[in-house]
């Protein structure tokens, strides 16, 4: 797995065919004219694409139809309600994260106070107080560092603790002004004011700047200097010299080294790689929000919903493309980063490969993004496209509206005025009795009134299925009523008879 | 009701480590062994598409610091990771780390990463138990090539692995305890399933719902050394062929030795769960494939109206050659191609279904005046290669070991007499028959004692045979159909009961089951996991899946998945170093 980084084929190749696009631009065009057509709606990208694949094969794993399927079941027992049985799950998963971080705080606590008493007096010993003696080789000074330090007494000491040389005429004792230990000239180390200053307060100090550039060039991160009179620290030294410093033990200079890889740790900078990364993702982060708008748009046009304008797509369209632009260059440009893998040793090649790797996974990361969106992006519709479609819509609704109208016609022509179960349709709420037309064509022949009992004892049916009880019972009473009207009907149609000869009297 | 899988129990695991770790740009830190785990299961490609740039070994991460990736370290928690862990945090080159070890650790390393965390970068440790290689649903492997040290004994090392091993693949599949059953002759399997069973005890303690899960498991251990005939069989179907004449490694074939093979083609992948092809026909026999990529060359080439023919695989070649853009269109189906024609080949020039009906022939047929002229005539055909003469002479010695008018030694004669026979070869019949013969077995490997046996293979003879070149079935298949049948002699196969174990045996188990156990009743196993020391063959991972399809629960694995060449190598270094003296001394007895 790890070495097939290199023989990874880049590039805009269609998932359905393999064709190999070249360009993104390409790649949308082609898939658009030749798959979109067959199955629009199933392609969303390559990764469902995989999931498909992979769900197909799995189907061929587990419908093997065989008469003897069953033959092994007899022998295992498993508990149906077991729900971990049906769908497998997670393993089991040990989390230590509680128990180590309280072992960690422990030990940073412990060093952390360690780290303010030397920081406290360290503090003290730079102070740019007036009353503060300055000037390292006074009497004063000693006894000004001797007040914020007790020095031991170094007659009891005859080894240097750090190196074990007996002291002598040549070998001096001086002592660490941070816990006031004996240490020999050699073993001492030398920290200067300047760094000092750094080390209690990281941000206002002027060394800021210099040590978060210093901290990316390996090895010269160290905190102190050494006396010892090798070559490479004389600039040291002469600038030992020249800037007031601190004389310290090498315990302490761990102390305080620790602090301030720390502090560099906590303020390094960002490689360019992820600047640049950051623009890909916030592109990434436009895309996913107007993407979706963006589909839906299209579609909309597309069924002739006059919802939207072409212009409203194509605004969309703009950005998206402005969006994929940059996420190419990107990508582009942090690729053309992994050959020139600034501010790497040259020996250094693994790190070299690393960020290499890291530069060409970032493009084929991109890449693979914008196959899945070339995929899914249609292109705005041209004007004639939608005009057709709305035309095509507005064909539809106008049939639809005159199948309707006739329909319509036809149930008031056959249909008497009683308006029962029009009032209870506008009662209902989401539910809406319909009537079967079979029924209607039966009853076609029988009286008005006859038709309406049908029709309010099928309504009353179809309300029950729908859980309607309140409906089902004004129904009923409706129903009732019609009863009654059956059963005086003969004299009632002389009535009415009689009625209509009247006005037609009149 | 599907089965277990344990491909998908790994897959869990590492989709939970990317999860955790958030949006952010990822690297995957690994070692030799994880890196192959996560392989097993995840294409790469799958992976970078969740913002995982950068994967890398922990022993080789590079000196520049990177404080804006989050490192994933997914490691198994051996002594030498632990340094490299170590090291790793008091420089760190990640800004973040998500340690996630493959197995349980002691509390020490806590203890020793916590001090090591100066900078305070650790974000989550945890111990997720993908700790085996996931090679198809139901198989699994430790990959270890070599398990026997001298005299069939373990190293603490391949001990500790092999339990780590088990344990971690019960963890994933959420089971805290099984009924552990050893194969009794093997001091091997007992050392094992006593560990197995202690460690269990001191490492299970998740909280669960599911009581269910206690005790019925069964853990089957089987020595290989019960049946070393399967790992000395020339195989038909695709997988188990593929892996048996060409060799696969991590769901890698090398086909660099493939005459003519193009560069791309070198090194290939054949993994069933990225590639549709191979997961349809890793159980097709050899001439179910050749229809089937047939098929499949024949509906590309109606897209394209070629007019041309396909009547053999030579054409099939030639086709694809003639159409460069047939490649590109799917690698997968080239890839096919160049396997199965490299395999026909093979087969043909080797004469392969010959030495394969002679070789199924002599396991499952009792007839030893027939099969030895046989063998003389192929020893001395100079069409077989020496590899296969090896396969027959070590079935022949297994097979007739104690038979009255044992021949082996002539045919040994035959052989030097007519081919150039390397001495390791000599050498591996006398070591495979202490590896293997009589003397260690204990089962009726080849069906001849017991009476039902006879008659079926009676019956069989009067039937005649369905296929010729597989009438073997692996001895494991017994094996478990014992077991289901509550016929596994509990003398042969003695499971491990613990004190604690009885004791929560009488906590959990509900009144029924102990009933159920007074009556002598066994309770149903919910599944079977079957590990084999020494390593299992694709030919028994076909037999098993089968079984599966007919709604059987089994999980196969082994230290390795052998074929002839590797089980050659390992009954080689198991093998009583006295013998290999002696042997020795018969060289230079000879040489005099």
């Amino acid at each position: 797995m790890l070495p097939s980084v290199g023989d990874v084929r880049e590039g805009f190749i269609c998932p359905q065919c393999h064709h190999d696009m070249s360009t993104m631009e390409m790649l949308q065009l082609h898939f658009q004219d030749v798959h979109m057509k067959q199955s629009s709606s199933a392609v969303k990208g390559l990764f469902s694409l995989a999931k498909q694949k992979i769900k197909s094969v799995q189907d061929n794993f587990t419908t093997v139809p065989n008469e003897q399927s069953n033959v092994y079941t007899q022998f295992f027992s498993f508990d149906q309600n077991d729900s971990s049985l049906k769908q497998q799950q997670i393993g089991y998963i040990r989390s230590y994260n509680d128990k180590f971080k309280k072992l960690r705080k422990i030990e940073h606590d412990q060093i952390s106070i360690e780290t303010t008493r030397l920081l406290l007096r360290l503090e003290k010993l730079i102070s740019n107080d007036e009353d503060v003696p300055k000037n390292a080789k006074t009497k004063e000074r000693r006894k000004y560092e001797q007040e914020i330090v007790e020095w031991i007494d170094d007659s009891k000491v005859s080894l240097c603790p750090s190196c074990a040389k007996p002291f002598s005429l040549s070998r001096r004792k001086h002592h660490c002004r941070l816990d006031g230990f004996v240490i020999c000239d050699q073993c001492s180390q030398f920290l200067l004011f300047s760094k000092a200053r750094y080390l209690i307060d990281p941000n206002s100090s002027t060394l800021n700047k210099m040590t978060a550039n210093g901290s990316s060039l390996q090895g010269s991160n160290s905190l102190t200097a050494t006396v010892t009179t090798d070559d490479s620290n004389l600039n040291n030294k002469d600038k030992v010299n020249s800037e007031n410093y601190l004389r310290i033990c090498l315990s302490c200079q761990k102390v305080l080294q620790r602090r301030y890889d720390q502090i560099c740790f906590k303020n390094a900078q960002r490689d360019e790689v992820f600047l640049y990364y950051e623009k890909i993702a916030e592109a990434q982060k436009e895309l996913a929000n107007i993407h979706p708008t963006y589909s839906t748009i299209i579609e909309s046009l597309l069924s002739g919903d006059t919802k939207y304008q072409i212009i409203d797509g194509q605004r969309l369209y703009r950005q998206l493309t402005s969006c994929y632009e940059k996420i190419d260059s990107t990508s582009k440009h942090i690729m053309k980063l992994a050959d020139s893998c600034s501010n790497i040793d040259e020996d250094d090649t693994q790190s070299q490969f690393r960020y290499s790797a890291l530069c060409r996974n970032i493009r084929m990361y991109a890449v693979h993004l914008l196959q899945n969106y070339a995929i899914s992006t249609r292109r705005v519709p041209s004007e004639d496209d939608v005009q057709r479609a709305r035309d095509e819509r507005k064909r539809l609704v106008e049939e639809r509206n005159e199948l309707e109208r006739a329909a319509k016609a036809e149930l008031v022509s056959k249909i008497s005025s009683t308006d029962s179960p029009t009032t209870s349709k506008k009662d209902v709420s989401g539910w809406r009795p319909t009537i079967d037309r079979n029924l209607l064509v039966q009853a076609q022949e029988l009286n008005p009134l006859v038709q309406q009992v049908y029709q309010v004892t099928e309504y009353i049916r179809q309300a029950q299925i729908a859980g309607r009880y309140d409906e089902v019972e004004s129904l009923k009473l409706n129903l009732k009523e019609l009863e009654q009207a059956l059963k005086n009907m003969p004299q009632q149609e002389n009535a009415s008879t009689f009625d209509s000869y009247a006005i037609e009297c009149e | 009701m599907t089965n277990l899988n344990v491909i998908e129990a790994v897959r869990f695991y590492i989709m939970r480590m990317i999860e955790d770790c958030g949006q952010n740009v990822k690297g995957f830190v690994m070692d030799k062994e994880t890196a192959s785990i996560v392989s097993m299961v995840y294409a790469q490609s799958e992976i970078l598409q969740k913002e995982v740039f950068l994967f890398e070994r922990i022993d080789t991460i590079g000196q520049k610091s990177l404080k804006h990736l989050t490192a994933i370290c997914f490691l198994r928690p051996t002594k030498e990771n632990l340094e490299a862990l170590t090291r790793e945090l008091h420089e760190p080159k990640y800004g973040s780390y998500y340690i996630y070890f493959s197995n349980f650790i002691e509390y020490n390393y806590i203890k020793t990463l916590s001090e090591a965390d100066e900078f305070a970068c650790v974000q989550v440790i945890q111990e997720f138990y993908a700790d085996y290689l996931a090679i198809n649903r139901h198989l699994y492997s430790l990959n270890i090539p070599m398990t026997y040290q001298k005299h069939y004994e373990w190293n603490d090392n391949h001990l500790r692995r092999t339990v780590q091993g088990l344990i971690s693949l019960l963890f994933s599949l959420r089971k805290q305890s099984a009924i552990i059953r050893y194969q009794k002759s093997s001091n091997m399997a007992r050392t094992l399933a006593d560990k197995l069973s202690t460690t269990l005890m001191r490492q299970a303690d998740f909280a669960t719902s599911n009581i269910n899960d206690i005790n019925q498991t069964i853990v089957l251990i089987v020595d290989r050394r019960e049946d070393a005939i399967s790992p000395l069989l020339n195989q038909w179907t695709y997988q188990a062929m593929i892996h048996e004449l060409i060799g696969i490694k991590n769901n890698r074939v090398n086909l660099s030795q493939v005459p003519g093979i193009k560069k791309e083609l070198e090194e290939v992948i054949m993994n069933a769960e990225y590639d549709e092809f191979y997961a349809n026909n890793l159980y097709s026999n050899f001439g179910e494939i050749a229809t089937n990529i047939k098929g499949l060359m024949e509906h590309f080439q109606e897209k394209h109206k070629s007019q041309s023919k396909l009547e053999s695989i030579t054409d099939m070649k030639a086709f694809i050659e003639t159409y460069p853009q047939f490649k590109k269109l799917s690698g997968t189906v080239s890839k096919h191609v160049t396997i199965v024609s490299e395999l026909s080949r093979l087969v043909g020039h080797y004469h392969l279904l010959e030495v394969s009906e002679t070789e199924q022939n002599l396991i499952c047929q009792s007839d030893h005046n027939a099969i030895v002229p046989k063998i003389k005539n192929l020893i001395k055909d100079d069409k077989i290669q020496n590899e296969d003469i090896l396969r027959l002479l070590c079935l022949y010695a297994l097979r007739y070991e104690r038979h009255a008018n044992n021949e082996l030694d002539i045919l040994k004669n035959e052989t030097q007499k007519y081919r150039q026979f390397p001495e390791k070869y000599i050498y591996f019949i006398q070591a495979l028959l202490d590896y293997g013969g009589q003397k260690f077995r204990q089962a009726d490997l080849f069906k001849t004692q017991t009476t039902m046996a006879i008659t079926r293979q009676f019956i069989r003879g009067l039937r005649g045979v369905d296929n010729v070149y597989a009438q073997h079935a692996p001895l494991i298949k017994d094996l478990l159909e014992q077991l289901l049948r509550g016929k596994l002699k509990d003398t042969l196969y003695p499971s491990v009961i613990s004190k604690d174990q009885i004791m929560q045996n009488n906590r959990h188990t509900t009144n029924q089951q102990n009933q159920l156990q007074q009556q002598g009743q066994q309770t149903k196993p919910s599944e079977i996991i079957v590990y084999v020391i020494g390593g299992i063959t694709y030919e028994e991972s076909f037999h098993i899946h089968m079984m599966n399809e007919k709604n059987a629960r089994i999980l196969l694995g082994g230290s390795y998945v052998h074929n002839f060449s590797s089980f050659i190598d390992e009954v080689i270094t198991g093998t009583s170093s006295n013998l290999f003296v002696e042997s020795n001394e018969l060289l230079t007895a000879k040489g005099r």
